[in-house]
Protein backbone atom coordinates (compact mmCIF):
# COMPACT_ATOMS: atom_id res chain seq x y z
CA UNK A 1 0.00 0.00 0.00
CA UNK A 2 1.42 3.40 -0.99
CA UNK A 3 0.24 6.83 0.00
CA UNK A 4 0.89 9.34 -2.77
CA UNK A 5 -0.05 12.79 -3.89
CA UNK A 6 -1.87 12.77 -7.22
CA UNK A 7 -4.04 14.75 -9.59
CA UNK A 8 -7.12 13.06 -11.05
CA UNK A 9 -6.84 13.45 -14.83
CA UNK A 10 -9.82 11.46 -16.05
CA UNK A 11 -12.37 8.94 -14.80
CA UNK A 12 -14.45 6.26 -16.50
CA UNK A 13 -17.43 4.42 -15.08
CA UNK A 14 -16.61 0.74 -14.69
CA UNK A 15 -19.61 -0.82 -12.99
CA UNK A 16 -22.69 0.60 -11.31
CA UNK A 17 -20.62 1.43 -8.25
CA UNK A 18 -16.97 1.55 -9.41
CA UNK A 19 -14.83 3.85 -11.47
CA UNK A 20 -11.51 3.64 -13.26
CA UNK A 21 -9.44 6.64 -12.26
CA UNK A 22 -6.47 7.96 -14.25
CA UNK A 23 -4.06 9.79 -11.96
CA UNK A 24 -0.79 11.63 -12.39
CA UNK A 25 1.57 10.91 -9.51
CA UNK A 26 5.02 12.45 -9.01
CA UNK A 27 7.00 9.21 -8.70
CA UNK A 28 4.88 6.53 -10.38
CA UNK A 29 3.88 8.62 -13.39
CA UNK A 30 0.46 7.94 -14.86
CA UNK A 31 -1.51 5.42 -12.81
CA UNK A 32 -4.76 3.73 -13.78
CA UNK A 33 -6.62 2.40 -10.77
CA UNK A 34 -9.99 0.93 -9.88
CA UNK A 35 -11.90 2.73 -7.12
CA UNK A 36 -14.60 0.44 -5.84
CA UNK A 37 -17.91 1.74 -4.52
CA UNK A 38 -17.17 5.41 -5.24
CA UNK A 39 -20.22 5.94 -7.43
CA UNK A 40 -22.53 5.17 -4.52
CA UNK A 41 -24.19 8.16 -2.84
CA UNK A 42 -22.76 7.19 0.52
CA UNK A 43 -19.17 6.78 -0.71
CA UNK A 44 -16.74 8.40 1.72
CA UNK A 45 -14.30 9.60 -0.93
CA UNK A 46 -16.22 9.66 -4.22
CA UNK A 47 -16.04 13.44 -4.46
CA UNK A 48 -12.23 13.34 -4.26
CA UNK A 49 -12.11 11.29 -7.43
CA UNK A 50 -13.60 13.83 -9.79
CA UNK A 51 -11.34 14.96 -12.67
CA UNK A 52 -9.15 18.00 -11.94
CA UNK A 53 -8.78 17.31 -8.21
CA UNK A 54 -5.52 17.32 -6.27
CA UNK A 55 -5.68 14.42 -3.83
CA UNK A 56 -3.72 12.24 -1.46
CA UNK A 57 -4.47 8.70 -2.50
CA UNK A 58 -3.78 5.27 -1.06
CA UNK A 59 -3.02 2.83 -3.83
CA UNK A 60 -2.24 -0.84 -3.66
CA UNK A 61 0.41 -1.30 -6.38
CA UNK A 62 1.20 -4.65 -7.89
CA UNK A 63 3.85 -4.88 -10.63
CA UNK A 64 2.69 -5.99 -14.03
CA UNK A 65 -0.92 -5.20 -13.31
CA UNK A 66 -2.61 -2.88 -15.76
CA UNK A 67 -5.13 -1.60 -13.22
CA UNK A 68 -4.07 -0.86 -9.64
CA UNK A 69 -6.43 -0.72 -6.65
CA UNK A 70 -7.25 2.62 -5.05
CA UNK A 71 -8.54 2.23 -1.52
CA UNK A 72 -8.69 5.77 -0.18
CA UNK A 73 -8.46 9.37 -1.37
CA UNK A 74 -8.60 12.69 0.39
CA UNK A 75 -9.08 16.01 -1.38
CA UNK A 76 -6.18 18.45 -1.07
CA UNK A 77 -7.58 20.96 -3.57
CA UNK A 78 -10.78 20.61 -5.63
CA UNK A 79 -10.12 23.91 -7.49
CA UNK A 80 -13.66 25.26 -6.93
CA UNK A 81 -13.00 28.40 -8.98
CA UNK A 82 -12.14 26.22 -12.00
CA UNK A 83 -15.36 24.23 -11.60
CA UNK A 84 -17.51 27.32 -11.38
CA UNK A 85 -16.47 28.74 -14.74
CA UNK A 86 -16.96 26.96 -18.09
CA UNK A 87 -13.95 28.52 -19.83
CA UNK A 88 -11.62 27.69 -16.94
CA UNK A 89 -13.09 24.19 -16.75
CA UNK A 90 -12.49 23.71 -20.50
CA UNK A 91 -8.89 24.92 -20.15
CA UNK A 92 -8.23 22.73 -17.10
CA UNK A 93 -9.66 19.76 -19.02
CA UNK A 94 -7.30 20.52 -21.90
CA UNK A 95 -4.35 20.67 -19.48
CA UNK A 96 -5.33 17.31 -17.90
CA UNK A 97 -5.94 15.71 -21.30
CA UNK A 98 -2.46 16.76 -22.48
CA UNK A 99 -0.93 15.38 -19.27
CA UNK A 100 -2.71 12.08 -19.84
CA UNK A 101 -1.24 11.93 -23.33
CA UNK A 102 2.30 12.93 -22.38
CA UNK A 103 2.79 11.13 -19.05
CA UNK A 104 4.07 7.57 -19.05
CA UNK A 105 3.30 4.81 -16.58
CA UNK A 106 5.88 3.61 -14.06
CA UNK A 107 8.36 6.43 -14.35
CA UNK A 108 9.41 9.44 -12.33
CA UNK A 109 7.16 12.29 -13.41
CA UNK A 110 7.95 14.84 -10.74
CA UNK A 111 8.63 17.60 -13.29
CA UNK A 112 5.34 16.93 -15.11
CA UNK A 113 3.47 16.74 -11.80
CA UNK A 114 4.92 20.07 -10.63
CA UNK A 115 4.01 21.64 -13.99
CA UNK A 116 0.44 20.32 -13.80
CA UNK A 117 -0.06 21.57 -10.29
CA UNK A 118 1.27 25.06 -10.90
CA UNK A 119 -0.72 25.36 -14.15
CA UNK A 120 -3.96 24.41 -12.35
CA UNK A 121 -3.25 26.66 -9.37
CA UNK A 122 -2.47 29.59 -11.70
CA UNK A 123 -5.60 28.92 -13.74
CA UNK A 124 -7.68 28.79 -10.55
CA UNK A 125 -6.59 32.29 -9.63
CA UNK A 126 -6.64 33.79 -13.14
CA UNK A 127 -9.59 35.71 -14.47
CA UNK A 128 -8.18 36.97 -17.76
CA UNK A 129 -5.50 36.45 -20.43
CA UNK A 130 -6.09 32.72 -20.57
CA UNK A 131 -4.24 32.46 -23.90
CA UNK A 132 -0.93 33.43 -22.23
CA UNK A 133 -1.40 30.71 -19.62
CA UNK A 134 -2.26 28.07 -22.19
CA UNK A 135 0.66 28.93 -24.51
CA UNK A 136 3.05 28.96 -21.57
CA UNK A 137 1.74 25.56 -20.43
CA UNK A 138 2.06 24.06 -23.95
CA UNK A 139 5.67 25.23 -24.26
CA UNK A 140 6.72 24.09 -20.78
CA UNK A 141 5.04 20.71 -21.33
CA UNK A 142 6.98 20.26 -24.58
CA UNK A 143 10.14 21.39 -22.78
CA UNK A 144 9.76 18.91 -19.89
CA UNK A 145 8.99 16.15 -22.41
CA UNK A 146 12.10 16.94 -24.47
CA UNK A 147 10.04 18.03 -27.48
CA UNK A 148 10.41 21.81 -27.27
CA UNK A 149 10.51 23.26 -30.80
CA UNK A 150 13.47 25.45 -31.76
CA UNK A 151 11.98 28.94 -31.76
CA UNK A 152 15.07 31.14 -31.52
CA UNK A 153 16.27 30.72 -35.11
CA UNK A 154 15.67 28.64 -38.24
CA UNK A 155 16.20 25.02 -37.28
CA UNK A 156 17.77 24.27 -40.71
CA UNK A 157 19.98 27.23 -41.73
CA UNK A 158 20.44 28.52 -38.12
CA UNK A 159 19.83 32.10 -39.25
CA UNK A 160 17.67 34.50 -37.28
CA UNK A 161 14.03 34.77 -38.35
CA UNK A 162 12.62 37.94 -39.83
CA UNK A 163 9.13 38.52 -41.12
CA UNK A 164 7.53 35.16 -40.66
CA UNK A 165 8.49 31.54 -40.07
CA UNK A 166 6.85 28.12 -40.34
CA UNK A 167 6.58 25.88 -37.29
CA UNK A 168 7.20 22.39 -38.62
CA UNK A 169 6.95 19.45 -36.22
CA UNK A 170 8.93 16.99 -38.34
CA UNK A 171 11.83 19.50 -38.54
CA UNK A 172 11.67 20.09 -34.77
CA UNK A 173 10.99 23.81 -34.82
CA UNK A 174 10.67 27.01 -36.83
CA UNK A 175 11.86 27.18 -40.42
CA UNK A 176 12.55 30.44 -42.21
CA UNK A 177 10.68 31.22 -45.44
CA UNK A 178 13.64 30.08 -47.57
CA UNK A 179 14.01 26.70 -45.84
CA UNK A 180 10.38 25.74 -45.31
CA UNK A 181 9.19 25.26 -48.88
CA UNK A 182 5.71 26.20 -47.61
CA UNK A 183 5.44 23.32 -45.08
CA UNK A 184 4.39 23.94 -41.48
CA UNK A 185 2.18 26.44 -39.65
CA UNK A 186 2.87 30.07 -40.48
CA UNK A 187 3.84 32.23 -37.49
CA UNK A 188 5.16 35.75 -37.44
CA UNK A 189 8.59 36.47 -35.97
CA UNK A 190 6.80 38.57 -33.33
CA UNK A 191 4.81 35.49 -32.27
CA UNK A 192 8.04 33.51 -31.85
CA UNK A 193 9.32 36.28 -29.55
CA UNK A 194 6.10 36.03 -27.51
CA UNK A 195 6.63 32.26 -27.25
CA UNK A 196 10.22 32.72 -26.05
CA UNK A 197 8.98 35.09 -23.35
CA UNK A 198 6.10 32.85 -22.24
CA UNK A 199 8.38 29.82 -21.94
CA UNK A 200 10.45 31.39 -19.20
CA UNK A 201 8.34 34.09 -17.58
CA UNK A 202 7.11 33.77 -14.03
CA UNK A 203 3.71 32.09 -13.62
CA UNK A 204 2.48 35.04 -11.57
CA UNK A 205 3.06 37.34 -14.58
CA UNK A 206 0.78 35.42 -16.94
CA UNK A 207 -2.52 37.06 -16.08
CA UNK A 208 -0.85 40.41 -16.71
CA UNK A 209 0.48 39.33 -20.11
CA UNK A 210 -2.08 40.20 -22.73
CA UNK A 211 -1.49 38.89 -26.24
CA UNK A 212 -3.34 40.34 -29.22
CA UNK A 213 -6.05 37.88 -30.34
CA UNK A 214 -4.61 37.26 -33.87
CA UNK A 215 -1.17 36.38 -32.39
CA UNK A 216 -2.72 34.15 -29.71
CA UNK A 217 -4.82 32.33 -32.33
CA UNK A 218 -1.79 31.91 -34.60
CA UNK A 219 0.45 30.54 -31.83
CA UNK A 220 -2.20 28.19 -30.42
CA UNK A 221 -3.01 26.83 -33.89
CA UNK A 222 0.70 26.19 -34.59
CA UNK A 223 1.29 24.56 -31.17
CA UNK A 224 -1.86 22.42 -31.47
CA UNK A 225 -0.64 21.08 -34.84
CA UNK A 226 2.83 20.53 -33.36
CA UNK A 227 1.43 18.56 -30.41
CA UNK A 228 -0.98 16.50 -32.53
CA UNK A 229 2.00 15.53 -34.74
CA UNK A 230 3.68 14.04 -31.66
CA UNK A 231 0.67 12.46 -29.95
CA UNK A 232 -1.24 11.47 -33.07
CA UNK A 233 -4.52 12.41 -31.37
CA UNK A 234 -6.94 15.30 -31.68
CA UNK A 235 -7.56 17.13 -28.41
CA UNK A 236 -11.16 16.53 -27.33
CA UNK A 237 -11.19 19.36 -24.81
CA UNK A 238 -10.07 21.81 -27.52
CA UNK A 239 -13.21 20.83 -29.42
CA UNK A 240 -15.26 21.61 -26.32
CA UNK A 241 -13.59 25.01 -25.89
CA UNK A 242 -14.40 25.88 -29.50
CA UNK A 243 -18.05 24.89 -28.94
CA UNK A 244 -18.54 27.43 -26.15
CA UNK A 245 -20.44 30.48 -27.33
CA UNK A 246 -19.16 33.92 -26.43
CA UNK A 247 -19.64 33.31 -22.72
CA UNK A 248 -16.73 34.79 -20.86
CA UNK A 249 -13.87 33.96 -23.13
CA UNK A 250 -11.00 36.38 -22.75
CA UNK B 1 -16.47 -20.85 -26.35
CA UNK B 2 -14.15 -22.14 -29.07
CA UNK B 3 -15.52 -24.80 -31.35
CA UNK B 4 -19.09 -24.29 -30.28
CA UNK B 5 -20.12 -22.78 -33.56
CA UNK B 6 -22.00 -19.62 -34.38
CA UNK B 7 -25.25 -19.36 -32.40
CA UNK B 8 -24.03 -19.48 -28.80
CA UNK B 9 -20.89 -17.42 -29.52
CA UNK B 10 -23.10 -14.81 -31.18
CA UNK B 11 -25.43 -14.74 -28.17
CA UNK B 12 -22.51 -14.32 -25.74
CA UNK B 13 -21.07 -11.54 -27.90
CA UNK B 14 -24.43 -9.72 -27.93
CA UNK B 15 -24.71 -9.91 -24.12
CA UNK B 16 -21.14 -8.64 -23.78
CA UNK B 17 -22.16 -5.45 -25.55
CA UNK B 18 -24.60 -4.61 -22.75
CA UNK B 19 -23.46 -2.15 -20.04
CA UNK B 20 -21.93 -3.75 -16.96
CA UNK B 21 -21.74 -7.22 -18.52
CA UNK B 22 -18.32 -8.86 -18.65
CA UNK B 23 -17.37 -12.10 -20.43
CA UNK B 24 -18.38 -14.35 -17.53
CA UNK B 25 -21.79 -12.74 -16.98
CA UNK B 26 -22.39 -12.82 -20.74
CA UNK B 27 -21.69 -16.54 -20.80
CA UNK B 28 -23.94 -17.15 -17.77
CA UNK B 29 -26.82 -15.21 -19.38
CA UNK B 30 -26.36 -17.02 -22.70
CA UNK B 31 -26.55 -20.41 -21.00
CA UNK B 32 -29.58 -19.28 -19.05
CA UNK B 33 -31.32 -18.44 -22.35
CA UNK B 34 -30.33 -21.82 -23.80
CA UNK B 35 -31.90 -23.55 -20.79
CA UNK B 36 -35.20 -21.68 -21.14
CA UNK B 37 -38.15 -23.34 -22.85
CA UNK B 38 -38.74 -22.22 -26.42
CA UNK B 39 -41.84 -20.23 -25.34
CA UNK B 40 -39.95 -18.38 -22.62
CA UNK B 41 -37.10 -17.52 -24.97
CA UNK B 42 -39.50 -16.29 -27.65
CA UNK B 43 -41.36 -14.18 -25.07
CA UNK B 44 -38.09 -12.44 -24.21
CA UNK B 45 -37.23 -11.93 -27.88
CA UNK B 46 -40.71 -10.56 -28.52
CA UNK B 47 -40.49 -8.18 -25.55
CA UNK B 48 -37.23 -6.77 -26.93
CA UNK B 49 -38.66 -6.40 -30.45
CA UNK B 50 -41.85 -4.79 -29.16
CA UNK B 51 -39.93 -2.34 -26.99
CA UNK B 52 -37.75 -1.34 -29.92
CA UNK B 53 -40.74 -0.90 -32.21
CA UNK B 54 -43.05 0.96 -29.84
CA UNK B 55 -40.73 3.06 -27.73
CA UNK B 56 -39.61 6.41 -29.08
CA UNK B 57 -38.58 9.80 -27.74
CA UNK B 58 -41.21 12.30 -26.62
CA UNK B 59 -41.04 15.28 -29.00
CA UNK B 60 -41.44 17.63 -26.01
CA UNK B 61 -39.31 16.32 -23.13
CA UNK B 62 -37.16 13.75 -25.01
CA UNK B 63 -38.11 11.03 -22.48
CA UNK B 64 -38.73 7.51 -23.72
CA UNK B 65 -42.41 6.92 -24.39
CA UNK B 66 -44.94 4.87 -26.32
CA UNK B 67 -47.14 7.89 -27.05
CA UNK B 68 -46.10 11.29 -28.34
CA UNK B 69 -46.26 13.53 -26.38
CA UNK B 70 -45.58 11.31 -23.39
CA UNK B 71 -48.14 10.83 -20.61
CA UNK B 72 -46.40 13.35 -18.34
CA UNK B 73 -46.23 16.11 -20.97
CA UNK B 74 -49.87 15.49 -21.98
CA UNK B 75 -51.20 15.50 -18.40
CA UNK B 76 -53.15 18.79 -17.78
CA UNK B 77 -53.03 18.23 -13.99
CA UNK B 78 -49.25 18.69 -13.91
CA UNK B 79 -47.58 22.06 -13.45
CA UNK B 80 -46.48 23.00 -16.98
CA UNK B 81 -44.58 26.06 -15.78
CA UNK B 82 -41.82 24.06 -14.08
CA UNK B 83 -39.31 21.82 -15.87
CA UNK B 84 -36.88 19.51 -14.09
CA UNK B 85 -33.79 18.85 -16.24
CA UNK B 86 -32.12 15.46 -15.81
CA UNK B 87 -29.41 13.55 -17.68
CA UNK B 88 -31.13 10.17 -18.12
CA UNK B 89 -34.71 8.81 -18.35
CA UNK B 90 -34.02 6.61 -15.30
CA UNK B 91 -33.41 9.75 -13.21
CA UNK B 92 -36.80 11.22 -14.17
CA UNK B 93 -38.37 7.89 -13.18
CA UNK B 94 -36.60 8.07 -9.82
CA UNK B 95 -37.84 11.60 -9.09
CA UNK B 96 -41.32 10.51 -10.15
CA UNK B 97 -41.11 7.62 -7.70
CA UNK B 98 -40.37 10.12 -4.92
CA UNK B 99 -43.95 11.33 -5.46
CA UNK B 100 -43.37 15.00 -4.52
CA UNK B 101 -42.69 16.61 -7.90
CA UNK B 102 -45.66 17.67 -10.05
CA UNK B 103 -43.95 19.59 -12.85
CA UNK B 104 -42.59 18.39 -16.20
CA UNK B 105 -39.21 16.94 -17.15
CA UNK B 106 -36.57 17.42 -19.78
CA UNK B 107 -34.13 14.60 -20.51
CA UNK B 108 -30.74 15.68 -21.87
CA UNK B 109 -29.52 12.15 -22.70
CA UNK B 110 -26.04 12.92 -21.42
CA UNK B 111 -24.01 15.71 -19.93
CA UNK B 112 -21.34 18.09 -21.15
CA UNK B 113 -17.94 16.45 -20.76
CA UNK B 114 -14.96 18.51 -21.92
CA UNK B 115 -12.55 15.59 -21.36
CA UNK B 116 -14.61 13.33 -23.61
CA UNK B 117 -15.23 16.00 -26.24
CA UNK B 118 -18.98 16.07 -25.50
CA UNK B 119 -20.18 19.62 -25.99
CA UNK B 120 -23.58 21.34 -25.70
CA UNK B 121 -24.53 20.32 -29.24
CA UNK B 122 -24.16 16.63 -28.41
CA UNK B 123 -26.98 16.54 -25.83
CA UNK B 124 -30.65 17.59 -26.04
CA UNK B 125 -30.11 21.21 -25.03
CA UNK B 126 -31.45 22.77 -28.21
CA UNK B 127 -34.80 21.06 -27.50
CA UNK B 128 -34.79 22.51 -23.98
CA UNK B 129 -34.19 26.04 -25.24
CA UNK B 130 -37.01 25.60 -27.77
CA UNK B 131 -39.38 24.79 -24.88
CA UNK B 132 -38.48 28.08 -23.20
CA UNK B 133 -39.26 30.16 -26.28
CA UNK B 134 -42.99 30.75 -25.58
CA UNK B 135 -42.26 32.11 -22.07
CA UNK B 136 -44.76 29.76 -20.39
CA UNK B 137 -42.03 28.20 -18.24
CA UNK B 138 -41.22 30.09 -15.06
CA UNK B 139 -38.70 27.74 -13.42
CA UNK B 140 -36.02 25.30 -14.58
CA UNK B 141 -34.82 22.90 -11.89
CA UNK B 142 -31.40 21.65 -12.97
CA UNK B 143 -31.05 18.14 -11.55
CA UNK B 144 -27.93 17.01 -13.41
CA UNK B 145 -25.50 14.89 -11.37
CA UNK B 146 -23.39 16.65 -8.74
CA UNK B 147 -20.13 15.75 -10.50
CA UNK B 148 -17.79 17.68 -12.81
CA UNK B 149 -19.82 16.98 -15.97
CA UNK B 150 -23.19 17.56 -14.31
CA UNK B 151 -21.98 20.85 -12.87
CA UNK B 152 -20.56 21.93 -16.26
CA UNK B 153 -23.94 21.19 -17.83
CA UNK B 154 -25.76 23.12 -15.10
CA UNK B 155 -23.41 26.09 -15.58
CA UNK B 156 -23.98 26.04 -19.32
CA UNK B 157 -27.76 25.99 -18.85
CA UNK B 158 -27.52 28.92 -16.45
CA UNK B 159 -25.43 30.90 -18.98
CA UNK B 160 -27.62 30.30 -22.02
CA UNK B 161 -30.87 31.00 -20.17
CA UNK B 162 -29.60 34.15 -18.43
CA UNK B 163 -31.47 36.49 -20.72
CA UNK B 164 -34.67 34.47 -21.05
CA UNK B 165 -36.29 35.61 -17.81
CA UNK B 166 -36.70 32.09 -16.44
CA UNK B 167 -35.77 31.24 -12.86
CA UNK B 168 -33.01 28.61 -12.85
CA UNK B 169 -32.54 26.57 -9.68
CA UNK B 170 -30.14 23.73 -8.80
CA UNK B 171 -31.11 20.70 -6.71
CA UNK B 172 -29.64 20.77 -3.18
CA UNK B 173 -26.38 18.95 -2.50
CA UNK B 174 -25.34 17.53 0.82
CA UNK B 175 -25.56 14.69 3.28
CA UNK B 176 -27.78 11.77 2.18
CA UNK B 177 -30.82 10.96 4.32
CA UNK B 178 -30.08 8.12 6.74
CA UNK B 179 -26.29 8.60 6.67
CA UNK B 180 -23.96 9.92 9.33
CA UNK B 181 -22.11 13.26 9.30
CA UNK B 182 -19.02 11.47 10.59
CA UNK B 183 -18.70 9.60 7.30
CA UNK B 184 -19.41 12.48 4.91
CA UNK B 185 -16.42 13.70 2.89
CA UNK B 186 -15.12 17.30 3.06
CA UNK B 187 -16.57 18.39 -0.23
CA UNK B 188 -20.07 17.07 0.50
CA UNK B 189 -20.05 18.71 3.93
CA UNK B 190 -18.93 22.02 2.43
CA UNK B 191 -21.82 21.87 -0.08
CA UNK B 192 -24.26 20.92 2.68
CA UNK B 193 -23.21 23.96 4.73
CA UNK B 194 -23.36 26.29 1.71
CA UNK B 195 -26.86 25.06 0.87
CA UNK B 196 -28.22 25.30 4.44
CA UNK B 197 -31.74 26.71 4.85
CA UNK B 198 -33.79 28.54 7.42
CA UNK B 199 -35.85 26.33 9.75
Amino acid sequence: MEKTEAVVLHTYNLTESSKIVVLLTPYRGKVRAVAKGVRRTKSKFGSALEPITHVEAEIYFKDGRDLQNLSQAETLDAFPSIRSDLTRLGLASLICELMEQFAQEDEDSSALFALLLIALKTLASTTKNYASLLISFYLRLLDVSGLLPEINHCVRCRRGIEGHAYLEASAGGALCGGCSGGAGEKVYAGSLKIMQRLLTCDWTMLDRTRIAQPSADEILRALNTYIIHHTGRELRSARFLRSLPKLDRE
Amino acid sequence: MRGEGGAITKLVEEFRRLPGIGPKSAQRLAFHIINLSKEEALRLAQAITEAKEKIRFCSVCCNITETDPCETCADPRRDHSVICVVEKPSEAALIEKGGRYRGLYHILHGSISPLDGIGPDDIRLRELLARLADKSVSELIVATNPNTNGEATAMYIREVTRLLGVRVTRIAQGVPVGSDLEFADNSTLAHALEGRREM
